[in-house]
């Protein structure tokens, strides 16, 4: 089990108001199911400098909190990316709700957006996060990952009108990221922002696990591109741990992902340090390759979910190749400039002209966006399904340290005092507070205290784990 | 994107033409539809004044 996860940093904003993205975010995360819709009145009047910093634990065990005036959802630790699929939506779900509580309750109409940049300069993150093993080596993981995150463009990219930090140069990109990404490889994340990121914060024991914070990706609607963009990340990684592949070494890794990001033909090649040109999917290619080697290798050890991931993966790349429109049904990227086009020909217009940027915009409106009427028309392949997209905005993925966390918050909001990824504040009998440490993600499952769905009493809970 | 990935659907002031477009899969050309349709409301939901909307969009930087 393989355990992942999602942050979205979302963009928000409240057309025709002076409310700025600070207040707009505080106003939002206080929102969040579940709340007394009274809160949100009361903090919209009274929000002043001294009450930002909201912070919630939400009980699917997700946290939701206000990152560099960004409303932030960081979703629970999941099994697999399918799952992780799910709560990811459901993030959407509940900031979209949330929004439009704060809308009711002030009269301000609050939206929130699933991209990256506001095409002024400003950039915000979709990061992913992978479990690894403190065991493998850290050198073999930078390298084999950059060059995977360089030729991986095509899968990952959610589009972006305008080329360049600020969008100065007229046209159409794979990636919103892409531009941002100055250097192979840092510590930064909001500025300096690198390819291969090295913020070592397991949130887990740092003997035995490491978390790989990939900050490269776009976040999309399309489930496929978010399963197969999390899912080929996580089998790279566990190839890696392996020894079993051979990684893409880019001459100049910067360069190479930029200038794949700016061709939506991809047929554009980049060099690499032992003198080949590789277009990004030729670079994609030689990642799968190994993948599947290592899978196939490795006999009953991975699942059908592994298979269909691999299938999926490989008949994407195929597409790409032969008939890239057809993977509008799949990636973002591809479906929003099939709208463009069709706007920019029926407008008979350029790059510059402010309605494609609007409709760019449109499309990471959660609540307006047409990725939904595409998805209703039966234009997008479907991972997961409403009902568990729905479960997953109220209930913790079973598998994970999540499961025990949105549980005891969701059953004892006033007796959990707080709560960290790592960590539980529990009020004990008589007041005092005590720490119960999960330094394992996979510890304090269902199946490991399937007593704390059902338990009456949370004392007696905690003392059974020898606490 | 390039006129061999992508085929545009002719607008009423061209020449029907047989060219690359009629290599495109079936798949593909259903699903225009769905596209076809969202592009059609689109006007209605598109912001009256773009240039304001878009200059309104205004971020901090995030991580």
């Amino acid at each position: 089990m393989r355990i992942v996860g999602i942050e979205t940093e979302y963009g928000v904003s409240a057309p025709g108001s002076e409310l700025g993205p600070e207040v707009l975010s505080e106003l939002v995360i206080r929102a969040l199911a579940p709340v007394v819709p009274d809160r949100v009145t009361v903090a919209a009047a009274k929000l002043g400098p001294e009450d930002l910093a909201a912070n919630r634990v939400l009980w699917n065990g997700a946290r939701a909190y206000v990152d560099h005036a960004h409303p932030e959802y960081s979703s629970p630790e999941t099994a697999s990316p399918s799952q992780l699929v799910a709560y990811d939506l459901a993030g959407d779900r509940l900031f979209a709700d949330a929004a439009k509580a704060v809308t009711d309750a002030t009269g301000v109409e609050v939206r929130v957006y699933r991209n990256t940049t506001d095409g002024k300069g400003s950039s915000y993150g979709r990061h992913e996060n992978h479990l690894v093993s403190r065991d493998t080596g850290w050198q073999k993981i930078v390298d084999v990952m950059t060059g995977f995150l360089v030729a991986r463009v095509p899968l990952v990219g959610a589009g972006r009108v305008g080329i360049g930090q600020r969008g100065e140069r007229p046209g159409y990109q794979i990636s919103q990221r892409a531009d941002f990404l100055v250097t192979p490889i840092g510590l930064q994340t909001t500025h300096d922002r690198p390819i291969l990121n090295t913020r070592d914060e397991p949130h887990a024991d740092p003997r035995r696990w490491r978390r790989l914070h990939v900050i490269t990706g776009d976040p999309a609607f399309n489930e496929v591109q978010t399963w197969l963009t999390v899912g080929s990340a996580s089998l790279v990684l566990a190839a890696t741990e392996a020894g079993a592949v051979v990684p893409v070494r880019w001459a100049n890794p910067v360069l190479a992902l930029q200038s794949f990001s700016h061709d939506t033909t991809m047929a554009t090649t980049a060099e690499t340090v032992d003198g080949r040109r590789l277009t990004c999917l030729d670079g994609m290619e030689l990642y799968l390759e190994a993948v599947e080697a290592f899978v196939a290798n490795a006999g009953e050890a991975w699942g059908d979910g592994t298979g269909q991931l691999l299938a999926a993966w490989r008949q994407l790349l195929d597409d790409l190749r032969s008939e890239p429109s057809a993977t509008a049904d799949r990636l973002d990227w591809v479906a929003k400039l099939r709208l463009l086009d069709g706007l920019r020909s029926r407008a008979a217009c350029g790059w510059d002209d402010h309605r494609l940027a609007a409709l760019d915009l449109l499309w990471a409106d959660l609540e307006r966006s047409p990725a939904h009427g595409l998805a209703a028309r039966g234009a997008s392949r479907r991972v997961v399904t409403d009902d568990q997209i729905d479960s997953a905005t109220t209930e913790p993925p079973p598998d994970t340290r999540a499961w025990l966390r949105g549980t005891l918050v969701r059953r004892f909001p006033d007796d959990v005092a707080s709560a960290s990824w790592d960590d539980l504040l529990i009020r004990r009998r008589g007041g005092r507070l005590q720490h119960l440490p999960m330094p394992d993600p996979l510890g304090y499952s269902r199946a490991s205290v399937p007593a704390a769905a059902s338990c009456p009493d949370l004392d007696a809970l905690i003392s059974s784990l020898g606490r | 994107m390039s006129s061999q990935q992508y085929q545009p659907r002719p607008s009423a002031q061209e020449p029907q033409q047989t060219h690359a477009a009629d290599q495109v899969s079936g798949r593909v050309a259903a699903a225009w539809d769905a596209y076809d349709s969202i592009l059609d409301e689109i006007d209605a939901v598109l912001e009256k004044d773009a240039e304001a909307f878009v200059r309104g969009f205004v971020q901090k930087g995030g991580q």
